[in-house]
């Protein structure tokens, strides 16, 4: 285990300060379920000083809210949070349905979605879902705020564009239009505990006459950097799901995963199930 | 039924309440005063000459008690379950990456960890031997000089006249079948705790499954008499197999001995995995005989076992298969060969059902693909040619006169399988 | 170092350790309550699972700093040999019990469980157990005992 040095932030101000004061060797930690990992792993090979400041009981961060058609989710809320929120399962149901199939309970309890976003995973189980809604993604530091699209907060596997300084406060993004539907997929190696090899989160809304209005489709671990699959999207805008669209979508969302991954040993697997999981996902929404 | 004592009832474990309570002593529960922490540095390659070990930053780490490399061993340096060919700390070569090179006691684990980065190890690296194919290839080298191959052990089985039975079988099945290395995984990592006492005399208390054994090695090993050390088996939190072998005892009786402070060594997980003895991976060249109604007449089948860098048990374990290949069913001629090989790769020995899974794999798909090439089902089939009482073992022909299980299960099973069949089977 | 200071089992304890001290090896080696384990020291196992503030979390995944001011719950601080606590009569009587080392951590999960749900389908006895590993009963017998441990729990209102 690495040699660090533990401080406790007990609001965002005080945050702020400490990773200004340490900066150079400050990192924050939340849950701590990914940082726990990751220290230990160094314990191998770096002795440099670190700094962790605890963010996790800033209560600040701890909210979940509604403003109009607005919702924020405090950076500290934990999975198993948004997991039992009654609203969030009323408002975003495969929000909650991800965050219910995070790791196990005592992951779940630690980890927060704050951490799930920063630690940047092409795995991680929040993000196709507040990619598929559009997030934004509240930052602060000594400099002020700032606001980012969580779709360009992403860099590439592991990297975001966070500074140092910065913290990541909250999540914010707008009620899906009344009526939707919503599902949120994911596949990995055993079924309790594992990490997704691939997952993918799905919300439609139809007219009046069945036809598909809104559509928003987003996949992890299939491609660099998450983003809404327009590709995906507008097979279905303006139409109804039929069997012969989910069969378009299931070949497509391969062509698109190998377009931008390039062929990997693991193609094989992953084109197959990925295309029959976009097309049950996409199916049980009706 | 006859109203028995035990069988048929539930039975209360004795150390059960001790077990949900958290008060079971396993052996990392486990403090004394004093006590020091033990690691142990880990070969960095599969296969390498050791040209130079240099402790000197190790030793001076403020914390750190003692050091020590091969040359510190007392005894003969040497262990094993089957064959003595394993060292406490390797001399000349390291034969797998788990492969023990120095031993450290410190205060802390924090500096002991320390203490193993500051040793630096003159590696001059070889070739290694990676599978069973490479293991036969006359350009591999050797794993043990002490051979003249990397054959550990070659064993026959034979009964009647297995190429004359295949001239007259309707049906000859060839397959081969391979099977991997599997991690036994139980819950808890191995540790060991050695308290030496003034006089020299050891106590070792470690998670196990054959106690004397154990103290047997660690004695030889350590240049100890037998009557100098006491083997005492912690709560073992599961075993199956793998915890038959030294694992972490031998190592903190050494630092103890050295110390003369008792010593624990616990591993982390992921040096219990890269260490720890596994399943064996095996190929088996199989060829099967049978008549069209069924009947099998003929086996035949080379089997080979990767035991990795050290026998283990692997000589009995892959010989074992070769007396189970032929599965619960009674065949007239039979003619299999073993091989136990030395590789580079981590050691296999003991795990549940000790060689027989990996050749039921083998007999099992061939009696399935069998059934299909005939048409007959599968329960047929197995019926057809199972072992009852009055039929005689492949490998040792021994009459078996009751207690033959299998035709009563097989026929207890038989109407769900057919109704599974009637409803479609596995294209339902 | 820094001093921490919590309830652990209901009683305060008040430390100066290193910042960088797991809660599981605080338990274990600076508070000698091992009845926590660690099987993996990385999440995967649950053997080191304990509740903090009455949820069940793993030991190894924590540092013993983030739970400072916060209560703290181990295997010790539910039943003793002689005064099992129902969850650990319901092990012991179905058989959920084998080696052993999973056993504290199944059985802090469950009491994380059942205190919020005390009529608990298989399919919730399942979840609320499925962030720990067994390798010894193939989890039948556990998944019973939690069962049978709902049901004295219920009886015992
Ligand atoms: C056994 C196990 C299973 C897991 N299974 C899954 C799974 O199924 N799905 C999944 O998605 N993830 C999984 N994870 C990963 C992890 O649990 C999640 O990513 C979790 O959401 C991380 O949250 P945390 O609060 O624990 O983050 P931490 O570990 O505390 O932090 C993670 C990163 O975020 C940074 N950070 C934290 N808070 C802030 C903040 N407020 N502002 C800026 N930066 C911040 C930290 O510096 C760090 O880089 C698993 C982890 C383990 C150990
Ligand atoms: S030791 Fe904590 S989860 Fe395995
Ligand atoms: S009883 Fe041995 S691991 Fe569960």
């Amino acid at each position: 285990m690495r040699d660090v040095k533990f401080l406790k932030a007990t609001s965002i101000g005080e945050a702020i300060t400490f990773l200004d004061e340490y900066r150079g060797q400050a990192q924050l930690i939340a849950g701590g379920t990914d940082v726990l990992v990751q220290l230990r792993e160094e314990e191998k090979t770096i002795s440099s000083p670190l700094c962790l400041v605890d963010v996790f009981d800033i209560m600040d961060m701890r909210a979940i809210q509604e403003e109009g058609d607005l919702i924020r989710i405090g950076s500290m809320v934990t999975h198993t949070e948004i997991a039992e929120s009654a609203f969030l399962n009323q408002a975003v149901p495969f929000l909650s349905l991800a965050c219910s199939q995070v790791g196990g309970p005592q992951i779940r309890n630690r980890g927060t979605v704050g951490g799930n976003i920063v630690n940047a995973s092409p795995a991680a189980d929040s993000v196709p879902v507040l990619i598929a809604l559009d997030a934004m993604v509240h930052l602060r530091s000594n400099k002020g705020k700032r606001e980012v699209p969580l779709s360009a907060f992403f860099v590439g596997p592991y990297k975001t564009s966070i500074d140092e300084g910065e913290l990541l406060t909250e999540i914010t993004f707008k009620r899906l239009p009344e009526g939707s539907k919503t599902n949120f997929v994911k596949v990995g190696r055993r079924r309790a505990l594992s990490i997704s090899r691939m997952n993918l989160a799905v919300s439609m809304h139809c007219d009046a006459q069945g036809h598909v209005d809104d559509m928003r489709f987003a996949a992890g671990s299939v491609m660099p950097r998450p983003r809404r699959i327009k590709e995906i999207e507008s097979l279905f805008l303006g139409k109804t799901a039929t069997p012969e669209l989910l069969q378009k979508a299931k070949e497509e969302i391969g062509e698109v995963m190998v377009r931008e991954s390039g062929i990997r040993k693991s193609t094989i697997y992953k084109k197959p199930v990925i295309g029959d999981i976009t097309y049950s996902a996409i199916e049980s929404l009706k | 039924m006859t109203d028995y004592k035990y069988i048929g009832k539930r039975i209360q474990r004795k150390d059960a309440k001790a077990k949900v309570t958290g008060k079971a002593l396993y052996a990392e529960d486990m403090y004394f005063q004093d006590m020091l922490i033990g690691k142990v540095l880990r070969s960095a390659h599969p296969h390498a000459r050791i040209k130079g070990i240099d402790i000197s930053k190790a030793q001076a780490l403020p914390g750190v008690v003692c050091v020590l490399t091969a040359k510190d061993v007392q005894g003969t340096n040497r262990y094993g379950l089957a064959v003595s060919d394993q060292e406490v700390l390797v001399e000349k070569k390291a034969r797998y990456c788990g492969d023990a090179i120095a031993s450290v006691a410190a205060e802390t684990e924090e500096i002991a960890l320390e203490a193993l980065r500051l040793i630096d190890v003159d590696y001059e690296v070889l070739p290694a031997v990676s599978s069973i194919e490479q293991a036969f290839s006359p350009e591999s080298p050797l794993v043990h000089e002490r051979l003249e191959s990397n054959v550990l052990q070659k064993t026959k089985v034979r009964k009647g006249d297995a190429d004359k039975a295949f001239l007259e079988a309707d049906i000859i099945l060839e397959n081969t079948f391979t099977t991997q290395c599997v991690e036994h995984a139980y819950m808890e990592r191995e540790c060991s705790v050695a308290v030496c006492d003034c006089d020299g005399a050891l106590t070792v208390w470690e998670p196990c499954q054959y106690p004397v054994r154990s103290r047997r090695q660690i004695a030889k090993a350590l240049g100890l008499k037998f009557s100098q050390v006491r083997v005492i088996q912690s709560t073992t939190g599961g075993a199956f197999g793998s915890k038959d072998d030294i694992t972490t005892s031998i190592h903190a009786a050494m630092l103890s001995l050295n110390t003369k402070r008792p010593v624990k060594y616990a591993m982390e997980r992921e040096e219990s995995i890269a260490t720890s003895s596994k399943r064996h991976p095996f190929r088996m060249e199989c060829k099967l005989g049978a008549t069209k109604e069924g009947k099998l007449v003929a086996l035949k089948a080379d089997i080979f076992g990767d035991t990795g860098a050290y026998s283990s048990l692997g000589i009995y374990v892959v010989k074992k298969a070769g007396l189970h290949i032929s599965g619960p069913y009674e065949i007239p001629n039979v003619h299999v060969d073993t091989y136990t090989l030395y590789t580079n790769n981590v050691m296999s020995g003991a795990f549940r059902g000790f060689g027989v899974p990996q050749a039921h794999v083998a007999i099992e798909i061939q009696m399935d693909i069998l059934a299909r090439k005939i048409g007959m089902s599968p329960i047929d089939l197995r019926l057809l040619n199972c072992l009852r009482a009055g039929t005689t073992t492949t490998a040792t022909s021994h009459c078996i006169p009751h207690s033959v299980g299998i035709d009563q299960t097989l026929e207890k099973v038989k109407p769900y399988y057919d109704e599974w069949k009637a409803e479609g089977g596995l294209s339902r | 170092m820094i001093t921490i200071k919590m309830r652990v089992n209901g009683k305060q304890v008040c430390e100066t350790i290193k910042d960088n001290m797991t809660l599981v090896a605080f338990l274990r080696d600076t508070l000698r309550l091992t009845g926590t384990k660690k099987g993996c020291g990385v999440g995967e196992c649950g053997a080191c699972t304990v509740l903090v503030d009455g949820l069940a979390v793993d030991s190894c995944l924590l540092l013993a700093a983030q739970v400072d001011g916060k209560s703290v719950t181990t295997i010790e601080g539910l039943g003793s040999i002689n005064q099992l606590d129902p969850i650990q009569e319901a092990f012991v009587e179905t058989g959920g019990v084998q080696c052993g080392y999973c056993t504290p951590g199944m059985v802090m999960s469950a009491k994380a469980m059942l205190e919020k749900n005390n009529k608990p389908s298989r399919d919730e006895i399942k979840k609320a157990l499925s962030g720990n590993l067994c390798r010894c009963t193939g989890y039948t017998k556990i998944v019973q005992a939690v069962e049978l441990a709902a049901e004295k729990m219920v009886q015992d209102e």
